[in-house]
C-alpha cells in the first residue's frame, strides 16, 4: 500500500476506519474458482442485495471473488452479480497495471458506496461479463469509498485514485446491476475486440 | 495533376485539402450528393473510393466509414461534380461485384441548428427482433431526434447506444417510458445528459 497524496480533508463518521488496517485477504480462508456469466445474463442487471459482512457465506463469497480475480488473465475487479450472485461483494487488485497510482493490494469490500468522486476522466474499460466489448465510461479519477470489510465488518474508507477508482466505481457500478455498457460516452464509445467476419 | 480553377466559395473548405480541390461548379451548393459505398471489407476500399472523389474534384464533407460485420460501410457528403460522372467514376470499382456504390443528388439544407438537450440512450440485453424500432420509436413519440446511432451484436448480447437531442424538460418522462419499453422487451435501457468536454 502506498501512501495518498493530497488526501482530502475527511471527516469519517464514528467507527469508520481510514485504509484497510491490518486487514489481509488470506484472512477470507481459501476460495474457489467460480464460473464467471456473461451479459444478458439478467443477474448483472439487478441491484445486489446488502450482505452482512461478518456472516460465513459472505467471507467465503469475497475469498470465492478473489480466487476467481486471480486466476483469470487481466482481471483487476470481480464483483458477486459476476459470478451468479446478486449481493453487493467485490473483489478488487490492481497491482502491476500501468495506469495505478494508489494501490491498496487485494482486498474485498461489502456493502461499498461512493462517498466522494471529483476529476473525471474519460477512458477505455473492459469487463469479463463483457468479453467482446470494450467501452469509453468517465468516471471519477479522484475517489473517497466507503465499506465494510468482509469478516470483520470494520466499515473503512478508502481513499484512492487513477486506475483503482476507475476499478472500485465499476465493481460498485456491479453491485448495482449495471455495466460498463450502461455509462458509454456516446454512439461511437463501443469497441468490439474480435472482429466477426 | 489537373489544373484548379479559380473557387468561388472556399469559406467551408478545410485550409490543408484545398490543393485536393480540382474543382467546384459555379454553385456547389447545387451539386451535393450522398454517397455510399459498402462491400467486403479489404485494404484500400478508402483510398480507392477517395482517389475517384478527389480526381473529380469532390470536395468530401461530412462522412462516416466503418466495417460492419466484415462489410466496409462508407456513407459521405460531398459537392462538386454531378451525380451522373461520380457514379460513371466509381463504376470500375464495383466492376468485381465486391463493392456496391451508389450516388444520388441531395437538396443542400445547410447546418440545422440544435435546439435539443443531447443525451446518450444505451440498451442492451438478449438479441431479439425489434429492440431498435421499439426504442426509438418512444425516443420518436417524445420528439427526441436521433443524431446517432450504433448498434452491436456479440454472441447473444445486443448492445444498442444513441446520441439523442430531446425537447427541452423531456428527459423524465422519456426516461419512465423508455423503462417502460425495455421492460416490454427484457433488455435494460439508461438515458443520461451527454456531457460534452469543452476545452
Amino acid at each position: 500500500m502506498t501512501g495518498v497524496p493530497d488526501q482530502p480533508d475527511l471527516d469519517p463518521p464514528a467507527e469508520t476506519y481510514a485504509g484497510l488496517g491490518d486487514w489481509v485477504p488470506e484472512v477470507l480462508g481459501a476460495g474457489r474458482v467460480i464460473p464467471v456469466v456473461s451479459a444478458p445474463n439478467a443477474v448483472l442487471s439487478r441491484a445486489g442485495a446488502e450482505v452482512d459482512p461478518t456472516a460465513g457465506e459472505t467471507v467465503q463469497l469475497a475469498a470465492d471473488l478473489i480466487a476467481t480475480m486471480r486466476v483469470s488473465p487481466g482481471c483487476v475487479g470481480l464483483a458477486a452479480p459476476q459470478v451468479g450472485v446478486a449481493a453487493q461483494v467485490f473483489a478488487v487488485d490492481v497491482t502491476g497495471h500501468p495506469k495505478a497510482v494508489t494501490l491498496h493490494g487485494t482486498f474485498a469490500l461489502c456493502n461499498a458506496r461512493v462517498v466522494e468522486a471529483t476529476r473525471w476522466k474519460a477512458g477505455r474499460e473492459g469487463c469479463m461479463s463483457v468479453p467482446d466489448l470494450t467501452g469509453d465510461v468517465k468516471r471519477a479519477s479522484r475517489l473517497v469509498v466507503e465499506g465494510a470489510l468482509p469478516g470483520s465488518g470494520k466499515v473503512v474508507q478508502l481513499v484512492t485514485d487513477g486506475f483503482e477508482a476507475r476499478a472500485l466505481q465499476h465493481e460498485i457500478d456491479h453491485c448495482a446491476g449495471l455495466l460498463f455498457l450502461d455509462r458509454v460516452a456516446g454512439a461511437h464509445a463501443i469497441y468490439q475486440r474480435k472482429v466477426y467476419l | 495533376m489537373m489544373s484548379r480553377l479559380s473557387v468561388p466559395s472556399v469559406g467551408h473548405l478545410r485550409a490543408g485539402r484545398r490543393r485536393q480541390v480540382v474543382r467546384i461548379g459555379q454553385n456547389a451548393r447545387m451539386n451535393e450528393l450522398a454517397i455510399t459505398v459498402i462491400g467486403r471489407d479489404r485494404p484500400g476500399i478508402v483510398a480507392d473510393v477517395a482517389e475517384v472523389l478527389a480526381r473529380l474534384g469532390a470536395n468530401l464533407t461530412d462522412s462516416t466509414m466503418t466495417r460492419l460485420r466484415g462489410h466496409f460501410a462508407m456513407t459521405l457528403i460531398c459537392v462538386g461534380p454531378t451525380a451522373a460522372a461520380v457514379e460513371t467514376a466509381l463504376a470500375p470499382l464495383a466492376a468485381d461485384g465486391q463493392l456496391l456504390a451508389t450516388v444520388r443528388a441531395v437538396t443542400p439544407d445547410g447546418a440545422t441548428a440544435s435546439a435539443g438537450e443531447p443525451h446518450v440512450m444505451a440498451v442492451h440485453g438478449a438479441d431479439r427482433m425489434g429492440i431498435v424500432a421499439a426504442m426509438t420509436r418512444v425516443l420518436a413519440d417524445a420528439g427526441g431526434n436521433v443524431t446517432d446511432l450504433s448498434t452491436r451484436l456479440v454472441g447473444s448480447l445486443y448492445v444498442v447506444v444513441a446520441e439523442v437531442e430531446l425537447p427541452p424538460g423531456a428527459a423524465d418522462a422519456l426516461a419512465g417510458r423508455l423503462a417502460e419499453a425495455a421492460a416490454g422487451l427484457g433488455v435494460e435501457v439508461t438515458l443520461r445528459p451527454a456531457e460534452p468536454d469543452l476545452l
